[in-house]
């Protein structure tokens, strides 16, 4: 992590920071004080609810609108499912990715962090036949190089287990690590709280560091609750087109940012989104989001919901410890809602009557 | 029929709903003094206040209709499309259908039988995906399809209704029935319940509409009404008979998604044996309804479905019977008046 | 407790038709007041100050659901919950009127010919449909007769052999005054989508659910040696897996309460999806959920093997923490 950086990098620095502090759902605690830390540095006042970080510029006690924008702070992680007589560690696959696990470096957030890699039988010893199948969940062991004695100390069933982290700079200003999913909306935030600290908007903006959204979205069903926003903005990843992979709904990873659309999407927040990103000179993608999860569902169906919009960076190899993305569009993207909050009142009078 | 007719031809694929509300906001309009609400997500309601002390008993019935959407483009101008809903890809081959609230005109077409004479005979007689399909609209690159339908732009079929006499003809009876239903029922009957009128959105892409609407105005009742499959045709057998079209409107027992309390069930039996209407029930427990998600609001509400067997659904077109229509009408009041007057207790 | 499960095991309650467990949950409970809604749900409240706590166990067994008579009196049906044909070809199955009958199929039908439940039927022995008609009502559920024994240190049953139920019944009968506002509810249809328990859910609004089910036991002779789940070595706590919002302190909390007052608890992950708890956990904010889970040895859809010093240490333990406060 020595090499120069160029203009990005506060954001890619603090995305650094964000990557290597361990957060799968549940344990969101570290990175929420991280982001209210930075946020405070800038002014804000920042608190949380005991499943979520915030930060707000305006005020609740006023009766301007409420507008929340919510990135989740959880990545995937994987559990100890047992602890053989051996010392090994059987996990469950969950949210993590059973494709990419042998032969991986992996961190058990047990009592502390134990570092531990899964190994895979040599070659040597395969049998014919056997380099074709992808093996069971069961049969992929994590080794801690620790007796069982001294595992169970301080590891026990359920715990998590997360990719070892590693965060490299590739060509073209293209970053890849365990955990852009969703640290770089997290970082995006932070930036844009940043550039607007001290502008007067008419509106209430209100930052949300969300937890759970990997198994359920919990977080911001909480988040809508307590903020009971007027309207309600979830930044997040989606697949990119990538070698061996090229659907319809994803895009090239440089130069489109994913908004969403769809039946279930607010026409005018979608409409305004691709408004002032086409004025910014900036490519879209047309994301169609129909029944699909993620923290947009709950800001549409907790109580009564509230008109929703989502915007997405496109990432590579989603849900791996090799996610990459495009610091690129980490800035069109924050440079899009900048411009959006900035003119909230005239892009959506209808709303916010 | 003539609102179900405005009701049957307009485009109302799910999140596209606009014209349905239109429809159904004029005609209520036309018929009585009362303002109209729309949420979030774009459904329609209209409430009747009654007494304080009698039930509110909600009439449901969903705007959308199975369609398609756009999701690309190829190079060569044709769009690709996916299906809106629960959609047969067998359906699609050589339809017509019309893109966008400016209804332009497309094409699904497929290949020709001579050249499909000349495939390997394994290739032949197969069902292609939807994945398979494009429709053309007679553009001539990719660019010139992206300006007039861009993605997401929502596609109905080009289906006129037709009056057959004592059967129609025509698109989307699941659930513009149901709408039409509701907005005889809802401004026809003089009762002392308060009654609600929901037309919601985007039932076919997974009832999304209807938590909002219970939550909304948390009703007594629901009573959900829907055009339902019928599977009176040749090669059916007969246990597997869904509904039947001119069998008289169909009491659902249980879906996929809900079990209706048996006691409000015998009570709409009892109802329909007192108007001498002829009922049946839905044989097979196969769907679902809004009811599958209104039943788990506000601690549990009570629903019940009331049906007509419609042929053909979720397809370009299909066929009811107007005998069923004006019976699931007269029911659905005849029930609501016996809950009014104290007969049955919900 | 053995007396409880032995009242219980023998009832059948297929899903949507609950009442005659309801009635015997109700009396068990008594002199405690059971409400019930109406779907069937039965909610029983020790009342306190502090943290709303649902304690939410099941009552509902998979079924099959009449839905045609054939003219011959033969009765065709769909399945009420996750099932497949070989779970029910064969089986004797019950009507709420009490006859029984078994599930058949055409003489000459291959096994390989049998593609749906639409080639099945049940025959109950009589001639005609106005026979049929006097036992059978469309839209009944039927129940599966499998014999039960419950006794000492061996329970044999159905299901979940209605043990959750059992525990949860003792629980509340003997945790008294507590520091917590407890909620006791018996869910109805639940093996179709965990549909009671999410309407009381909605309808309790609790801060913390905790979910009373049974974990399938993997001590069978190949798998006993990995030091996997076994029946008749204590409740079971689902640390966690199939993406549910789970209460950590609570989960710890278990833990201490079990390794101090000398309870064997036995911690496992789980692995597949849980639409009951998916569902209550969904519920407005999202409510966090604990799971404890009696173990059982399951066979096939229907057989299951558990043993009642494990129910005994499953009401010990959750009475215990019942009477901490908790969150």
């Amino acid at each position: 992590m020595n090499q120069k950086r160029n203009r990005f990098s506060p954001l890619i620095d603090n995305l650094e920071k964000l990557i290597f502090i361990n957060s799968p759902s549940g344990y969101e605690s570290e990175i929420q004080e991280f982001f209210k830390e930075v946020l405070s540095g800038s002014n804000l006042k920042t608190w949380s609810d005991g499943r979520n970080a915030y930060g707000i510029i305006g005020n609740l006690k006023n009766d301007k609108p409420r507008i929340l924008i919510s990135a989740h702070c959880d990545e995937i992680c994987m559990h100890v499912k047992s602890i053989t007589e051996e010392g090994f560690i059987t996990i469950t696959e969950n949210t993590g990715f059973k494709k990419v696990l042998p032969g991986l470096e992996v961190v058990v957030k047990g009592k502390k962090d134990i570092p531990a890699v899964i190994g895979s039988k040599p070659p040597h010893l395969l049998c014919a036949g056997e380099t074709a199948k992808l093996n069971p969940i069961d049969g992929l062991l994590v080794d801690t190089g620790l007796s069982r004695a001294e595992i169970i100390e301080s590891i026990s069933v359920g715990d998590p287990v997360l990719y070892r982290k590693q965060f490299l700079e590739l060509k073209n200003n293209r970053f890849a690590g365990t955990g852009i999913d969703n640290k770089v909306s997290v970082e995006i935030l932070i930036e844009l709280a940043k550039k607007l600290a001290n502008v007067n908007l008419p509106v209430n903006v209100i930052f949300a560091c969300t937890s759970f959204e990997e198994i359920g979205s919990m977080g911001a069903s909480l988040a809508f609750e307590n903020i009971k926003p007027d309207i309600a903005l979830s930044i997040d990843t989606f697949s990119a087109n990538q070698f061996g992979n090229k659907t319809l709904n994803n895009s090239e990873i440089i130069n489109n940012l994913h908004i969403g659309n769809g039946a279930l999407m607010n026409q005018e927040i979608s409409d305004a989104l691709f408004e002032t990103a086409k004025n910014l000179k900036i490519k879209t993608n047309n994301m169609i989001f129909e029944g699909l999860g993620g923290e947009i569902k709950k800001y549409i169906f907790t109580d009564l919901g509230c008109p929703s919009g989502i915007l997405s960076l496109p990432i590579r190899n989603l849900h791996q410890p090799v996610e990459m993305f495009d610091a690129n569009m980490a800035y069109d993207c924050i440079s899009v809602l900048d411009e959006f909050l900035r003119g909230v009142p005239e892009n959506l009078k209808g709303l916010m009557a | 029929m003539e609102l179900l007719r405005k009701l049957s031809d307009v485009f109302g694929p799910p999140g596209a709903e606009s014209e349905v509300r239109d429809v159904l906001i004029e005609y209520i309009t036309s018929k009585m003094d009362i303002p109209h609400e729309i949420d979030n997500l774009g459904s329609l309601y209209f409430v009747k206040k009654g007494k304080v002390d009698k039930p509110v008993i909600m009439l449901d019935g969903h705007m959308d209709e199975v369609g398609l959407f756009v999701v690309g483009h190829t190079s060569d101008g044709y769009l690709q499309f996916r299906g809106a809903g629960g959609l047969d890809p067998r359906v699609l081959p050589g339809k017509s259908v019309l893109i966008g609230k400016e209804r332009i005109p497309g094409i699904i077409g497929t290949t020709p039988p001579h050249c499909e004479l000349r495939k390997p005979i394994t290739q032949r007689d197969k069902t292609t995906p939807i994945e398979g399909h494009a429709i053309d609209i007679g553009a001539n690159s990719k660019d010139e399809a992206i300006s007039i339908a861009p993605k997401n732009t929502r596609i109905m079929f080009n289906t006129q209704f037709e009056d057959w006499g004592e059967t129609l003809k025509g698109k989307s009876f699941d659930d513009r029935l149901g709408c039409w239903a509701i907005a005889r029922v809802f401004t026809e009957l003089e009762t002392d319940c308060t009654l609600v009128a929901s037309f919601t959105m985007g039932e076919e892409i997974g009832m999304v509409g209807a938590r909002l609407a219970a939550r909304r105005f948390k009703p007594d009742l629901v009573i959900e009404l829907e055009g339902t499959a019928a599977g009176d045709m040749p090669d059916v057998a007969n246990h597997m008979v869904c509904t039947k079209m001119g069998g008289g409107p169909v009491l659902t027992f249980e879906d996929r998604s809900t079990i209706i309390p048996r006691y409000i069930r015998k009570a709409l039996e009892e109802t329909a044996d007192i108007e001498g209407i002829q009922y049946q029930y839905k044989g097979t427990v196969t769907g679902g309804t809004n009811a599958g998600i209104m039943q788990y609001e506000n601690g549990g509400t009570k629903c019940v479905v009331i049906a007509a067997g419609c042929r053909y659904i979720h397809a370009p077109v299909s066929l009811m019977s107007k005998s069923d229509a004006n019976n699931i009408v007269k029911l659905t009041k005849a029930f609501i008046k016996r809950i009014d007057d104290g007969d049955v207790v919900i | 407790m053995i007396d409880t499960i032995n009242k219980l095991i023998h009832i059948h309650s297929p899903s949507g038709s609950e009442n005659l467990l309801g009635e015997v949950v109700t009396e068990s409970l008594a002199p405690k007041i059971c409400e019930m809604d109406f779907m069937g749900n039965l909610t029983c409240r020790v009342e306190g100050e502090g943290t709303k706590v649902l304690i939410v166990s099941s009552m509902d067994e998979p079924s099959l659901v009449a839905t045609y008579i054939e003219s011959d009196g033969f009765i065709r049906f769909y399945p009420s919950g996750n099932l497949r044909i070989s779970d029910v070809l064969g089986r004797q199955v019950v009507f709420p009127s009490g006859i029984s009958g078994y599930v058949g199929v055409e003489n000459n039908m291959d096994i390989k010919e049998i593609t749906g439940f639409d080639k099945l039927f049940i025959d109950i022995g009589t001639k005609n449909k106005k026979q049929s008609a006097e036992y059978v009502d469309i839209g009944d559920h039927t129940s599966f007769n499998i014999p039960t024994r419950a006794e000492d240190n061996s329970i044999l049953g159905r299901d979940d052999l209605k043990l959750p139920i059992a525990v949860s019944i003792a629980t509340a009968n003997e945790v008294g005054q507590t520091q917590n506002n407890l909620v006791f509810a018996y869910a109805v249809q639940d093996k179709i989508g965990g549909r009671g328990a999410a309407v009381i859910t909605n309808k309790e609004k609790p801060d913390l659910i905790i979910n009373l089910c049974v974990a399938t036991a993997t001590d069978t002779p190949v798998h006993k040696q990995k030091g996997s789940i076994s029946i008749g070595a204590g409740p079971v706590l689902i640390a966690d897996g199939s993406d549910i919002m789970r209460h950590y302190p609570t989960n710890n909390l278990i833990k201490e309460i079990a390794s101090s007052s000398n309870i064997p608890l036995q911690v496992t992950v789980s692995n597949g999806l849980n639409v009951t708890e998916q569902r209550m956990n969904n519920i407005h904010a999202g409510i966090p959920l604990v799971t404890l889970a009696i173990p059982v040895r399951k066979y096939g859809k229907f057989g299951a093997i558990g043993d009642t010093r494990d129910a005994v240490d499953t009401s010990k333990l959750l009475t215990k923490i019942l009477r901490k406060k908790l969150m």
